[in-house]
């Protein structure tokens, strides 16, 4: 089913439960940016305007970044389909 | 167009959006006026532009240099 027909995702603030809400929200944020910007280097990368030094530096940098989100989404029980929101008619967020 | 190079139930997505949109960059530009009370207070005028580094740099808006300071274009301060 396209993601447009489905419900949209929704972040929840419950009394007890604020500090995943906050987390959620944040980390889907930060995972937005973080392959955004990985795909903006991909692209610099592909049009051959970065040396192999700066290919290997932004490679480990995007690698520590990715494992370090994996982090927290484990810390806070997140899973993958929790940052990933449906915009409904928008459709999804990545 | 044949499209077996792209899968058919294959959506938009915001990500994808901005990617693009960040290739052939934006400019948003706007007017804004402000009133209280009928009282016209504030006027913005917004020009915001959006792009990848590459493409300002193609565009002459941003001329980064290698130290990660920036050089905008000659005139940019102009007036």
């Amino acid at each position: 089913m396209p993601a447009s027909l489905l419900p949209p995702s929704q972040i929840q603030f419950q009394p007890g439960n604020v500090r995943n809400g906050l987390a959620q929200l944040v980390l889907t944020l930060a995972e937005l940016i973080r392959e955004l910007m990985e795909r903006q280097a991909l692209r610099r990368i592909d049009a051959g305007s970065l040396t192999p030094a700066e290919i290997d530096r932004v490679g480990t940098t995007f690698l520590h970044l990715a494992e370090e989100i994996e982090r927290l989404k484990a810390h806070f029980g997140l899973t993958d389909e929790d940052l990933n929101l449906n915009l409904g008619p928008l459709g999804k967020l990545r | 167009m044949d499209s077996s190079d792209a899968p058919a139930d294959e959506e938009k997505t915001l990500l994808e959006l901005l990617d693009r949109l960040l290739n052939a960059g934006v400019v948003l530009c706007g007017d804004l006026v402000v009133s209280v009370a009928d009282i016209e207070l504030l006027y913005l005028r917004l020009q915001l532009t959006l792009s990848s580094v590459e493409t300002a740099r193609r565009a002459g808006w941003f001329v980064p240099a290698p130290n990660g300071c920036h050089d905008w274009p000659e005139g940019r301060h102009a007036g």
